[in-house]
Parts: structure tokens; C-alpha cells; sequence
């Protein structure tokens, strides 16, 4: 019978609610974002831009608005990724655009909204710098550019190179740069793309890096030199070999060099500085929480201090607690955590140690917290609400002590500390001092002494071991009943041999008797063979698998050596033929034998 | 009259030892009283030149503790008490003051366990378990040597054998708790654990006064501690009163 498949659909239905209900259970951190692949850029570029929305499915593609300096924008396509960081599935869907560039300046893109299936996402604004067109003497060119012309002492800034080519390019050295002035903060590894240009693709590798200025005045950042191989051409290839090893390839060294870019760096301004201010510059915002806010005098709580923004991270000042009687305080850890490579974004946690020594102290407060915004040119302020906290006093009243009345109490006030108010729980004191006691460590106490437990159970095991030992040898000396029969039978088929060999006819059928009868009961498990006849061995062996024939054999064995009593004359030959069939019938019983054991 | 140097020697020693003595319990004896006065802090001094001159006594470290605490030293009179406990185990007022003290001080998790332990130390397990283990030991070879006739020998094998396990066990599970329980006591105020055995590391966390830790590693004057929330760092040896196991 056919069993009835699903139709198609039914699948495609079942499909779209997973991924509808998948879709819906990861909304809430539904993102979106507007990319681009550099932030600097020059006149005529045609670049490539991408909005990349995270767990949410658009529901039409969004434009990118015309600018001034951004024209001709025309999306082209989306396309879907499913990808699995940290054991984490996340969905993308990237939806790709290309712009063309006209005029310099600030490129600024702002919030593009992006319909999806779940609500409307906003992207953030992104801003690039558009450069004039540099010189295009050569097929590979190095740039140098900066987010700025002007900016602060002691503001991080960011600057980029470049080397763009219209070669496939191969390799290039490091860079060598003049930082006079400066201090070189994080750098960004270098990244590949492509632009189009006059109609023409160019390849652009990119990397950027932080600097922060540490004078005043007119600076020069760079200039920046490197060399460069390209592929200028393809010569005719000798050989399949020499194609495969690049022989093939005609490369070109390129000496690149870019000129510095002048800068001027302002002293941060007098005017309107805040007396709290400590250094910190950027923009930022600042959280405060504490471990806990019920506690008892003198006891400690971590005040943490979250600051999120962008700006110099490396020189921020931590956030302070406003002083009050009754706080001490302990500088504690920081941590950075960048949102981007430079560390010009993120968020730096510090965290404070506070002891509170009083109950008269009702909430934490903090110091204003005074940073200069470069982007606007001036002082903010940004200040923290205080935390209310709740001290108790330690859980232990009674007796207050008579210190004020006492003059020998007086006297000693350098030492004398707070007493704890109350100690109604103390038990009294002693009112003799009782027998002299060690308070060394004890050698009772020490886990080496705890050995000597262990002593009585390695004797037991040594006699153990020793008994062991001697029942094993006296195993071996005394042989068991089976072993000496078998010594025994051994003994015999040699007399048996011996007999044969010299005609002795009699000392042959006494040896076989003896023989047959000891091998016999050893197979069948007799104590006693003497009296074994061949009409009591047949049944039990033949019901042990032996064989018709060694059974017959051994038959007519019997027969004659209990015919050899009353007769024992044989010839040699005889003797012989007895012997070979004695061997037989032995060889059979005796494997009988060891398949028992 | 013939004067022997020897019999010289052991009357100034024996007087040595009796001023000492005398000059303890009177230091006791005052520390009592300024104690019953209110004067604490004098209280302090004289049971501590008490536990000087003399030797030291229950009475002596217990008083000390009272002192201390009364006069606002709690890691002073954790320490005392400690040391008292150790040499008294499981007397009820040491342990009751010992609670206050720790309460106050904010003791972390994982110190209760070890208490019940430090009543009954290894020293009151090992003696007993060793007796039960070498006469079972010696009752067993007796029995392995035919000599049971009667099977009342193998009876007494057993009952011996399962009280040698229990007294083991015991004496194993006081061991562990003993080294696994603080071994100093925090004194003095604002004191902090540092990152690093130097002055010039940072400050990792602040320790109350009374704070009892585990000392993991001696580095010098400089002890790697971890006290009872797990936080390890490291104080300076004079910032602690040890307590020997």
C-alpha cells in the first residue's frame, strides 16, 4: 500500500510558519544596518553599499536617499545567509546598492527605514569623507587619508592608506610611516574591494589605524611609503610546468609613496572647562550601579561604572564617588571592550572598591563628570542621579562602653578604636586562665601522623601477602593425584617401549596391562583402575566419543594382555604391532583426557 | 655550710619560673578587672602581657578576645578566640562569641561547614582510630591463625572492623575540613588585597576587619589568600594573625 505523501503545498506552508514563528521568537534583537566598505573615499568612485538586516525578513527594499554628493543609487538584490557563531544561528539578509560619487566633503547617509514582516527597523546614519581625486600617473597608487583636517590635542583620530590598483596586485611590504607628534594607537588589518572608477574596476586594500596627537600646532601625519609587485602583463608561457609555477607572469615593482597630510591640532579650549574635568575626550554616556545597597557598617561594595560612547578610551579618567564622610575608597579593575577595531566606539567599565564606615550615610553620590566633545568643540557634563543605600549598624548591641568617663580610656584614644555598639551576645569572661595549652601546630593534627593508621593495614597485608606467597610454593611442591597418575603413565608406556624394543615379552603385557588400566580409569575419573575389565570400559567411553575403532582396538587389547597371563610368548613383530595399536588407543584417550581438564 | 651551684641554678630557675607565673596571674587578674571597669583598651594590654609571660591558656586567650572585641578590635578577637577554640575545642561560649563575632564581620558562604569540624579536630579522631585499627589488625592475624574455634574472635573482627571505618572516616573528614577551613584572620581597618605580592600592585579587594581566609601560598612576607567568597589576592603577613592547623 502507497502511503500518501504531504503535498507540496502543505510543505511549503509548514516551512513558511517554522520560519515565521522562528522569525518571531528572535525579533527582539531584529537588527539593521547600513554598511559601507571604507570610510574614506574620492570623487568618481561608483561604490558598492549594503543594508544587512539580522533575524528579520524585509518585506520590500528600501532606497537610499540622493545627496548632494551621492547620486545614482540603485539597489541590486538581496540575498539570504543563514550562519552559526558560538553555537548561536543567526539569519542575515543583505541587501546590496551602488552609488555613485560626485563632489567632496562629508558623505552623510542617514537613517534608512527598512519594512519587515515583524515592524519597521532603523538603520544608524553612516558617514564617509569624500576626497578630490588624487594623481593617476601610475596603475598603482597609494593614499593617505584623515577624518579630519583639524582636531584636538589629545583626541584619537582615525586615518586610513590605501593602495588602489588597477593591476592584480601580488604583494606589498609594509608600510613605513612618519609619526612625528603623534602616538600610534590600534590598527585595523588590512581589507580588500572594489570600486569602479571612469568606468573602470579598482581593486582598493585598505587598512586603518588610530593616532592621537601630542602637540599643538600644525603636524604633518605621514607622509607613507611602500612598495608593491603587480601583474603587468602575461609573457608566452615556455611550458605547461612554467605556466603552473607563475612563470608566466610578467611582474612589475611598484615604489609608492603618498604625502602627508597636514593637520592642525588645537588646544583643547580654557574657555568653559569644567574644574571636574580630568582629560576625558569624545562623547559618552555614563551608568552607575552598585553590588548592593542594604548592608552593614563596614562592610564593602563594588560601585561600577559603565561608560559607552566614542572617543579616547585609552586616556579616560574613571568616574569618582563624591567624597563623604564615612566612604573609604579602593581602585579597582577597568575593562574595554571595543566595538570596532580602532577602539574609537565601545564601552569601559571601571570598577571602585567602597568601604562604608558609617549609617549615617544615606545614598552614594558621584563627581560630575566633565568630558570635551571634539565633534562639537566643547565641555560637557554628564552627571550620575546618586543611589540611595541603607547602612545598618552590625548585628550586636549591648553595653556601651564608659571610654568619655575614663581618663586611662582618654589617654589611649590614638589606638582605641570604635567599640561595637552593644555586644549583648558576649558571653562573659573567664574567671581563670586555666591550664597552659600550645597553640603550635599539633603533630596529632598533621595528616603525617595520620600514617601510623595506615601502619596495621600494610602489616596485614605483608602477612597476607607472605601466606599467599607460601601456599603458592607448597602448591607447587606437593603434586596432585591426577599429576602423579599421569607421571606414572608416562613411566609405563616408556617400560612398554623398552619391552618391545628388546622382545620381553613378558615385562610388555605386565607394562600394558598396567598401562591400559591406569589410562583408562584416569579418563573416566576412576579412583581405581586395578580391577577394570573391557566389558565395564566400553559403554562409558563410547558414551565419551571415542572412536568405534580405538574401542574395538582396545578391546583386543585387553584381551591380550589378560591372555598373556596364562601365555606371554610373543614374537618381536607382535610385540611391535601391540605396541603401535597401545599408542593408538593411548593418544586417543589421553586428548579425551585434556579436553576434560 | 657547703653551697652546691647546682642546687644555686635550679632555685633561680625554679624563682624565674614562679615570678613568671605570679606575674601572669596578676596580669590576668587586672585585666579582669579593668575589663569589669569598662576600660578595654588597658584590658587588651594586660591580657596580653599575660599571654606574654605566662604561657597560654584558654582563660587567657578567651579574656583576650572579650577584650579585644569590646574594645572595637573584631579581627583581634577572632584571632584570640580562634586560638582559644583550637585549644578548647567545642566549649559553647567560644563558639557563641566566635558566632557574634562573624556575624558582624559578614562572614561569606562556605565557612559553616568547617566549624562542627574544627570542634571535633583530627587530633580527637586519630588516637581512637588507631587503637580500633591495630587491635583489629591484631585480632584478625590472631584469627587468621586458626585459633577461633569457637567463631566468637570473628565476631569481634567485625564489630572492630566497622568501628575502625567509622573512626577512619571521621578522622578523614575532619582532616579535609581542617585544611580545607580558614587559617588567619584579618586585623586592622582598610585593610585590601592585592593583585601581586608588591606594594605597587593594584588593589584587587577590600577585607573587613576579622576576615577569615585560607592562605594558599607563602611568598616571602606576602601570603596568597582566598577568603570565603573565592576572591584570591594577596596581604602582606603582618596584615594576619595565622592560625595553625
Amino acid at each position: 500500500m502507497r502511503r500518501r505523501l504531504p503535498s507540496l503545498a502543505g510543505l511549503r506552508a509548514l516551512w513558511s510558519f517554522l520560519l515565521a514563528w522562528g522569525l518571531q521568537a528572535v525579533l527582539a534583537g531584529a537588527t539593521a544596518r547600513l554598511e559601507l566598505d571604507r570610510e574614506f573615499m574620492e570623487d568618481g568612485e561608483v561604490i558598492p553599499m549594503r543594508i544587512v538586516v539580522e533575524d528579520a525578513v524585509p518585506s520590500a527594499i528600501p532606497s537610499i536617499p540622493n545627496s548632494q554628493i551621492l547620486v545614482f543609487t540603485e539597489s541590486l538584490g538581496q540575498e539570504q545567509r543563514q550562519q552559526i557563531i558560538n553555537g548561536v544561528s543567526s539569519f542575515q539578509v543583505i541587501i546590496r546598492y551602488r552609488g555613485s560619487l560626485r563632489g567632496t566633503g562629508e558623505l552623510r547617509i542617514p537613517s534608512i527605514s527598512v519594512p519587515t514582516s515583524a515592524g519597521v527597523l532603523r538603520t544608524e546614519p553612516v558617514t564617509a569623507r569624500v576626497f578630490a581625486t588624487g594623481p593617476r600617473n601610475e596603475p598603482v597608487t597609494l593614499h593617505l587619508y584623515a577624518a579630519r583636517d583639524t582636531c584636538y590635542l589629545g583626541e584619537t583620530l582615525a586615518f586610513e592608506i590605501q593602495i588602489q590598483s588597477t593591476l592584480n596586485l601580488r604583494e606589498a611590504t609594509p608600510h613605513k610611516m612618519s609619526f612625528d607628534g603623534f602616538v600610534v594607537g590600534r590598527t585595523a588589518p588590512w581589507i580588500g574591494s572594489q570600486v569602479i572608477r571612469d568606468g573602470v574596476v579598482v581593486g582598493v586594500s585598505a587598512s586603518r589605524q588610530a593616532v592621537i596627537p601630542t602637540k599643538e600646532g600644525d603636524l604633518i601625519l605621514g607622509p607613507v611609503s611602500l612598495e608593491a609587485v603587480a601583474e603587468v602583463g602575461r609573457r608566452r608561457a615556455r611550458s605547461l610546468i612554467d605556466d603552473f609555477f607563475g612563470g608566466g607572469v610578467e611582474l612589475k615593482r611598484f615604489a609608492l609613496e603618498a604625502p602627508g597630510r597636514p593637520l592642525k591640532v588645537l588646544p583643547l579650549p580654557t574657555a568653559g572647562r569644567p574644574v571636574d574635568f580630568g582629560g576625558a575626550i569624545g562623547r559618552f554616556q555614563i551608568e552607575a550601579t552598585v553590588s548592593r545597597t542594604n548592608l552593614n557598617r563596614g562592610d564593602a561594595v563594588t560601585v561600577r561604572f559603565i561608560v559607552r560612547g566614542n572617543g579616547s578610551f585609552d586616556a579616560l579618567p574613571s568616574p569618582k564617588l563624591a567624597k563623604a564622610q564615612g566612604l573609604q575608597t579602593y581602585p579597582g579593575t577597568n575593562l574595554f571592550e571595543p566595538a570596532d577595531p580602532l577602539g574609537l566606539t565601545g564601552t569601559k567599565v571601571f570598577e571602585e572598591a567602597v568601604v562604608v564606615d558609617s549609617t549615617e550615610v544615606t545614598a552614594l553620590e558621584f563627581q560630575p563628570y566633565a568630558f570635551f566633545d571634539p565633534q562639537v568643540g566643547r565641555y560637557s557634563t554628564a552627571r550620575l542621579n546618586p543611589i540611595p543605600i541603607r547602612v545598618l549598624e552590625p548585628e550586636s548591641s549591648g553595653e556601651s562602653t564608659t571610654a568619655e568617663a575614663d581618663p586611662a580610656k582618654s589617654a589611649a584614644t590614638e589606638s582605641v578604636r570604635t567599640p561595637p555598639q552593644g555586644s549583648g551576645g558576649l558571653q562573659p569572661l573567664m574567671p581563670s586562665a586555666g591550664s597552659v595549652v600550645s597553640i603550635e601546630a599539633d603533630l596529632l593534627d598533621s595528616e603525617y601522623f595520620g600514617l601510623v593508621l595506615l601502619v596495621p593495614f600494610v602489616g596485614l597485608g605483608l602477612v597476607a601477602g607472605v601466606r599467599g606467597i607460601r601456599r603458592r610454593r607448597s602448591r607447587k611442591r606437593a603434586p596432585t593425584r591426577r599429576h602423579l597418575a599421569e607421571m606414572t603413565l608416562r613411566d609405563q608406556q616408556a617400560a612398554l617401549r623398552r619391552a618391545a624394543a628388546t622382545g620381553d615379552s613378558k615385562g610388555f603385557f605386565d607394562a600394558l596391562s598396567a598401562l591400559l588400566r591406569q589410562q583408562v580409569s584416569l579418563s573416566l575419573g576412576l579412583s581405581n583402575g586395578a580391577s577394570l575389565t573391557a566389558v565395564d570400559v566400553v559403554d562409558p567411553l563410547r558414551e565419551r566419543g571415542v572412536s568405534e575403532e580405538s574401542i574395538e582396538n582396545l578391546r583386543r587389547l585387553f584381551g591380550a594382555a589378560d591372555a598373556a597371563r596364562f601365555a606371554p610368548m610373543a614374537l618381536p613383530d607382535e610385540l611391535a604391532t601391540w605396541l603401535e595399536m597401545t599408542e593408538q588407543v593411548v593418544g586417543e584417550l589421553r586428548s579425551l583426557t585434556r579436553e576434560d581438564r | 655550710m657547703k653551697v652546691h651551684v647546682e642546687s644555686v641554678l635550679g632555685f633561680v630557675l625554679g624563682a624565674f619560673l614562679l615570678v613568671g607565673r605570679l606575674a601572669a596571674q596578676s596580669d590576668f587578674d587586672r585585666g579582669i578587672a579593668a575589663y569589669s571597669a569598662g576600660r578595654f583598651h588597658e584590658s587588651v594590654g594586660h591580657f596580653e602581657r599575660a599571654l606574654t609571660n605566662g604561657r597560654p591558656s584558654v582563660g587567657v586567650l578567651y579574656n583576650l578576645g572579650n577584650a579585644r572585641f569590646r574594645n572595637g578590635e573584631v579581627g583581634g578577637a577572632i584571632a584570640a578566640w580562634r586560638l582559644a577554640e583550637r585549644a578548647a575545642p567545642g566549649r559553647g561560649e567560644i563558639q557563641r562569641n566566635l558566632e557574634l563575632a562573624r556575624r558582624q564581620v559578614g562572614a561569606g558562604p562556605g565557612l559553616e561547614w568547617t566549624q562542627w569540624v574544627r570542634r571535633l579536630p583530627p587530633r580527637r579522631w586519630v588516637i581512637p582510630a588507631a587503637i580500633a585499627a591495630w587491635s583489629w589488625a591484631i585480632l584478625l592475624l590472631v584469627a587468621m591463625g586458626g585459633n577461633d574455634r569457637t567463631g566468637r574472635l570473628r565476631k569481634w573482627v567485625n564489630r572492630l572492623g566497622i568501628a575502625t571505618i567509622l573512626l577512619l572516616s571521621g578522622y578523614s573528614v575532619s582532616l579535609a575540613g581542617t585544611r580545607a577551613a580558614p587559617d588567619a584572620v584579618v586585623v586592622g581597618q582598610g585593610v585590601a588585597a592585592r593583585f601581586g605580592p608588591v606594594d605597587e600592585s593594584p588593589v584587587a579587594f577590600p577585607l573587613p576587619d576579622g576576615a577569615e581566609v585560607r592562605v594558599d601560598e607563602v611568598r616571602g612576607p606576602w601570603l596568597r589568600i582566598v577568603d570565603s567568597f573565592g576572591h584570591v589576592g594577596w596581604l602582606s603577613a603582618g596584615q594576619v594573625v595565622r592560625i595553625p592547623h
